[in-house]
């Protein structure tokens, strides 16, 4: 009698899992049949949320430029987009889980990835194993390319090295004078130790410079005092660090009180949104932050995208618009290109992409990355502007000192 | 014991069969919501010894199944052990860390054991962000290919029915008559000659062995693992939710409260903003108006009909 | 009654200079006290002497500040309590503590499970179901044993005490108040048990504060009281002892003892006769006056018919005394009036008002105070603030006052009004519970078991101060097992069995009828396996 009604209560349970059972593509009661479906994960809440939010405007941006233009043509006949868009909460389970649900229940035919390594990694792995293309935007190349040799995974963004080296290259174009001492400091965190533990110190030696301190913190500190002493009394005139925003904020902030005023600072990574700026004020005025976009850019499409962005959201620009914009765009190109929803057709078109987008030259190596070419940015009055490469568009250096010295107050 | 009917003997195997086979029936979509509910399957039933026969309340659940997580990773790519072996690392691990934090939970009390184990996951999280040897923050890519679909399910469904087992063996024992008496009155239990620190070592071993098989598999399922998703908040509060909606204290609430649980999700999947709201109020319906959890509804309704 | 023991033998236990302090109240004070093997030993005092702190420091519940402890010659001194359970230590709680969730069957089965081995012969133990089946029977719980322990009454999880605590199979067993709240019948068959017991296990410390028992089961006795032992000797000698009169018994007790059962009112006056009207013996039709009217009212519980078509009524100033073995209805009865129990029939009123399906606390505003068994004090409120929270909103101003009276009734509340309520001994927290029920100045105060746990001389007192407050006009209701000193302070009496009133009337016509005895004795059978 009891056990009659456990199992009712089973089927019960069963039945209600088959009435949410996905809808498949030719059933057709949600979707027109014709539509081609895009699934994409990203971070719309947790730490990374402050990026997920351009990367769904990117994304976003991307697909409706296709559908305004009519669509795609597979197989002859114009199609529709349409975008899935998951949030994976920072998480990379939830990622994972995202891929294999947009891919297995909504039937996605390809998908655009997440941000920073861990989830666009796992991501990527899901997509793998789920046979379907992916590109991403928001992973620095040398540790998706680490993870394994891709066949469906897809990422553009910059070089960990020519980051590392450009701001280098920028002191030398720009004539910067210093007594060549460094002090780095960096997070333990994926690209921090690769930065400063490996790359910072080898361009060092490469271009002449000392590096005096090299202070590692882990990611979750929120007590600088220490480093920022040792880093003071180095006598370094050159600061270079590399953090996430909040510890970055802290770090400038904790600088400052210090009386620690260094003649170049770089701050990479954590100094690039505008929310660093908005936390430290004019504190932010002569930090160098490297990039890889700017609205500034001379590509065909940045200025327009730039526009778009500033027109629809009221916000300030970033550049995290540009990687993913262009990450949607080189998707949908090649499904237009490839003319069919083959996935393994559409991942070949992606490997055979070449061409100039709003965020620079795109063009796929061997191990599935393509690099994005780097510009170095600094924080003047309140805005980025573009210090390197040298262009008749580029801002002219300014030294953390002299804006320190020209603020009131300071 | 109760001797069973011999359709009900029956009744198993043909179970167990019906459940390996459904991957030959059902697509990837099937697969992988079953290895999710599988997998929560298995954590519901861990944690509900742990908390509602031994009333030792846990927020450690992300603490086990990162710790499997990692095991399965390093014992893969370092070792080059075979699966069934990476496993059971994983096990191992988990019950080891099990045995030695015990040593400073079991000095806490109630609530202050329960927040004592909500700072596992997060010291070890924090450890292994710190811990370059392991990854650091950026975590270790597997080296193994990630298994397919079906083989993940048939390993979470192998789980499940491990958990399950285990459980059974455990409620049936000795054990766990002192485990509930540990649960009712601690102070009361030592003074009928119960060990109760065994006792709760013996729940929190046998629960954590669960949870690190559990975060093995999720090694398994996502070939690459880092600190933040690995010993995640959400594990604890999916464990926690799936219990609690369930019913605590019974067989079958951990499996009800799976499928209410997993099932919510899917019909809001495409409402993210919506679903961790829905489930929040859901919860809280459930402790306001069944505290027992939905099993006991039902157990009600079928004692009174 | 146990021989004496060998002289050779050490004794069962022996304490040495054990000290106990509850922060700056030593509760145990440099107590030396040697339990002989083989004896009974009795343990008196007055309410908060440290006789349970006594028994906590024994079985490892609490560990000493200084002193010695010895289990028949060894050192036990820093054993934990489980170890000390599993040397052949059981003991009972005073505020019973049975693992609620779990049956009673299964709270026996664990300790059964631990059971003393030490010094058996090494033949095949009984097996433990079999065990707890005869202690289940002994202690007259067969008929709950699947019943959840934590739905019990309070006196059944007394029973449970005892019962789980025999199941440990002890070599010395500490029984703190089994024995409060009995009637005479249900005394006779518990010493009956003890004494049995006594004779299998060997050694048995026993505290009670009902002297039937004590006399009856201990040779010996010890009494406490601030911690300290007092004297100790022959329980004749220790009883007669004029300091221990002065402490701990009063007077009652002898006077109790001397006076025959049908003798006019003593000491306790009933003043106020013509106050009063004083309905006929049997009268069931309640006049239109009385301030409380019970009408016919009928209680079941999943099923069982608890209470039958029960009427009573109270009158206005007038004190009902409710009497009936265990499991007669009385609780019930009481709870039904304050409204925690559903009626499936019937009618209640008070005061005019019509109190079938008014929340408890609606039923409290109205102005009946509860005293219930098994008190329920606030455990994370301090005793002021248990007080505190009896007081309707309006009274608030009139706080201080009442706090000072019910001060003066129980100085021992008001040493510890800072002090948690539950960190008091037994009897102070039954004083709580009284108070409690006293500050919202009732115009009704029902108070159930309501000597539970309180020495000699607290009840006397309390009967005292109970006479007072009848004649400030306030009605009461009391439930009391002792019947002479219930018919003492009532003005009139219902005798409840098996869920009906049996019989009622004034405490002159109670104590003359034939019908009482027979009933009271007449349970006997009944209350052995029902109650
Ligand atoms: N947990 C506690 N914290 C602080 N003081 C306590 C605690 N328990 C008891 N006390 C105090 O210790 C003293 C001894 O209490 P104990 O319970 O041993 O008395 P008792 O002799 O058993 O009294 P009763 O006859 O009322 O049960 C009392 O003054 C009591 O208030
Ligand atoms: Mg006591």
């Amino acid at each position: 009698m009891r056990s009659n009604l456990k199992l009712a209560l089973l089927l019960a349970a069963c039945s209600t899992f088959c009435a949410c059972q996905p809808k498949t593509a030719d059933s057709g009661a949600t979707t027109a049949p014709s539509d081609i479906v895009i699934g994409a994960t990203i971070p719309l809440s947790g730490a990374l949320a402050g990026f997920g939010s351009f990367q769904k405007w990117g994304y976003e941006h991307a697909v409706a430029e296709i559908n305004a233009a009519g669509g795609l043509r597979i197989e002859g006949t114009m199609r529709k987009v349409r975008l899935v868009i998951r949030d994976d909460r920072t998480d990379a389970n939830v990622a994972a889980a995202n891929i294999d649900s947009l891919v297995s229940a909504e039937h996605a035919v390809a998908l655009l990835g997440s941000c920073t390594p861990p989830l666009v990694i796992a991501a990527s792995l899901a997509a793998e194993r789920n046979a379907t293309p992916i590109v991403s935007g928001c992973a620095p190349l040398m540790s998706f390319r680490a993870a394994k040799q891709w066949q469906w995974a897809w990422d553009l963004f910059f070089n960990e090295p020519e980051l590392a080296e450009a701001p280098f290259k920028a002191w030398r174009d720009l004539n910067v004078a210093s007594n060549h001492r460094i002090v780095i400091m960096h997070d333990n965190g994926a690209d921090g130790t690769v930065v400063g533990e490996q790359l910072w110190p080898a361009m060092a030696a490469r271009y002449g410079y000392t590096v005096v301190a090299n202070l590692e913190f882990p990611t979750d500190t929120t007590d600088f005092n220490a480093s920022v002493q040792q880093a003071h009394r180095a006598g370094a005139d050159i600061l270079m660090v590399d953090a996430v925003t909040p510890q970055m904020v802290s770090i400038r902030k904790q600088l400052a009180s210090a009386g620690y005023t260094p003649k170049v600072l770089v701050m990479e990574k954590g100094a690039e949104p505008t929310q660093f700026a908005e936390a430290v004020g004019p504190l932010a005025d002569g930090v160098i932050v490297g990039g890889y976009w700017d609205a500034s850019f001379s590509h065909a499409g940045a200025a327009e995208l730039a526009a778009a962005y500033s027109a629809e959201t009221q916000h300030s620009v970033s550049q995290h618009i540009a990687d993913s914009y262009t990450a949607a765009r080189v998707l949908l190109d090649a499904i237009g290109s490839a003319g069919t929803l083959d996935k393994l057709k559409l991942n070949t078109a992606i490997a055979a992409t070449d061409r100039v987008y709003p965020v620079g030259s795109v063009k796929f190596a061997a191990d599935h990355t393509a690099a994005l070419s780097i510009a170095e940015l600094q924080w003047q009055s309140g805005q980025t502007r573009l210090i390197w490469p040298l262009s008749p568009h580029s801002a002219a250096f300014l030294s953390p000192a002299a804006a320190s010295a020209a603020a009131p107050g300071h | 014991m109760r001797r069973l009917p011999h359709w009900q003997l029956l009744r198993l195997p043909l179970l167990v069969a019906l459940l390996y086979g459904l991957p030959f029936v059902l697509g990837p979509y099937w697969q992988q919501l079953g290895f999710r509910a599988l997998q929560l399957l298995t954590l519901a039933i861990a944690w509900n010894v742990l908390a509602a026969y031994c009333g030792q309340v846990s927020l450690g659940t992300g603490a086990f199944v990162g710790l499997g997580a990692y095991a399965v990773a390093l014992s893969g790519n370092r070792l080059d052990l075979a699966l069934p072996l990476q496993l059971a690392t994983a096990g191992l691990v988990a019950a080891g860390f099990a045995a030695l934090a015990s040593v400073a939970l079991f000095r806490l009390r109630g609530l202050y054991f329960t927040v004592g184990t909500l700072a596992l996951a997060e010291a070890l999280r924090i450890l292994m962000v710190n811990l370059g040897t392991f990854g650091g923050a950026s975590g270790i890519v597997l080296h193994a290919a990630t298994p397919a679909f079906h083989q993940l399910y048939w390993l979470a469904l192998t789980l499940a029915a491990f958990a399950a087992l285990l459980a059974e063996l455990l409620l049936r024992s000795p054990l766990a008559l002192a485990m509930r008496a540990v649960r009712d009155d601690e102070e009361v239990a030592l003074q009928m000659g119960v060990r109760s620190f065994r006792v709760k070592l013996g729940a929190l071993v046998l629960s954590a062995v669960l949870m690190g098989l559990a975060g093995g598999l999720q090694a398994l399922k996502l070939g690459v693992i880092e600190p933040y998703g690995a010993f995640g908040m959400s594990w604890t509060i999916d464990t926690v939710a799936v219990a609690i909606i369930g019913g605590l204290g019974t067989r079958i609430g951990p499996l009800l409260g799976t499928l209410v649980y997993v099932a919510l999700g899917e019909v809001l999947r495409n409402l993210p903003e919506l679903h961790a709201a829905v489930a929040g109020v859901f919860l809280l319906l459930t402790i306001r108006f069944a505290p027992r959890g939905l099993w006991s509804l039902i157990a009600r309704k079928s004692a009174h009909g | 009654m146990a021989e004496p023991a060998p002289v050779a033998a050490a004794p069962a236990l022996q304490v040495r200079s054990l000290s106990k302090r509850f922060g700056g109240v030593a509760a145990i004070d440099a107590l030396d006290l040697e339990v002989r093997a083989g004896e009974a030993l009795g343990v008196i005092g007055p309410n908060g002497a440290g006789k349970s702190t006594l028994v906590n420091l024994i079985s490892g519940a609490l560990l000493p500040d200084a002193g010695a402890l010895l289990l028949h010659g060894e050192e036990i001194t820093t054993l934990r309590a489980d170890a000390r359970a599993r040397l052949g230590i059981g003991r009972t709680y005073q505020i019973p503590r049975p693992f609620a969730r779990m049956s009673v069957r299964e709270n026996l089965a664990l300790a059964a499970r631990h059971a003393y081995t030490g010094t058996e012969s090494p033949q095949a133990p009984q097996p433990i179901a079999g065990r707890c089946e005869q202690i289940l029977e002994r202690t007259g719980l067969a008929d709950v044993a699947d019943t959840a322990a934590g739905e019990l009454p309070l006196l059944r999880r007394k029973r449970l005490e005892l019962a789980r605590a025999l199941a440990l199979r002890p070599r010395l067993l500490l029984l703190d108040e089994i024995g409060a709240g009995l009637i005479e019948t249900e005394t006779r068959a518990l010493i009956k048990l003890i004494i049995e017991l006594h004779r299998e296990i060997g050694t048995i410390v026993l505290i009670e504060h009902v002297m039937d028992v004590i006399t009856a089961c201990c040779e010996r006795t010890a009494v406490l009281a601030s911690g300290k032992l007092l004297c100790v000797g022959a329980t004749r000698a220790v009883l007669a002892d004029a300091q221990v009169a002065a402490v701990y018994l009063g007077t009652s007790e002898a006077t109790q003892d001397a006076a025959p059962a049908d003798r006019a009112p003593p000491r306790v006056s009933q003043s106020t006769p013509g106050a009063v009207s004083r309905p006929a013996p049997h009268s069931a039709p309640a006049p239109a006056s009385a301030l409380l009217a019970v009408r016919a009212i009928e209680v079941h519980y999943g099923g069982v018919r608890v209470l039958r078509k029960v009427s009573i009524n109270v009158q206005h100033g007038e004190c009902v005394a409710l009497l009936g073995a265990n499991g007669a209805g009385k609780t019930t009865l009481a709870r039904a009036i304050s409204g925690a129990v559903p009626l499936a029939g019937g009618a209640i009123e008070f005061a005019g008002v019509a109190l079938a399906g008014l929340a408890p606390e609606r039923v409290t505003a109205l102005g009946i105070a509860h005293c219930m068994e098994g008190r329920r004090i606030f455990s994370s409120l301090t005793v002021e603030d248990n007080l505190l929270l009896a007081l309707p909103r309006m009274a608030q101003r009139a706080a201080a006052e009442r706090l000072h009276r019910v001060y003066q009734m129980f100085p021992a509340l008001y040493e510890r009004r800072d002090r948690v309520g539950t960190a008091m001994s037994g009897g102070q927290q039954q004083m709580l519970a009284i108070a409690r029920a006293l500050m919202s100045q009732p115009r009704l105060l029902i108070f159930d078991e309501i000597s539970l746990g309180l020495a000699p001389i607290a009840v006397e007192s309390l009967y005292q101060s109970l006479a007072g407050i009848r004649a400030a006009g306030v009605a009461m209701l009391i439930v009391e097992q002792n019947i002479q000193r219930g018919l003492q302070l009532a003005d009139r009496a219902y005798v409840l069995a098996h869920g009906e009133v049996r019989l009622s009337g004034t405490p002159g016509e109670i104590r003359n009828s034939q019908e009482l005895r027979a009933l009271y004795v007449g349970e006997d059978a009944a209350t052995q396996d029902a109650t």
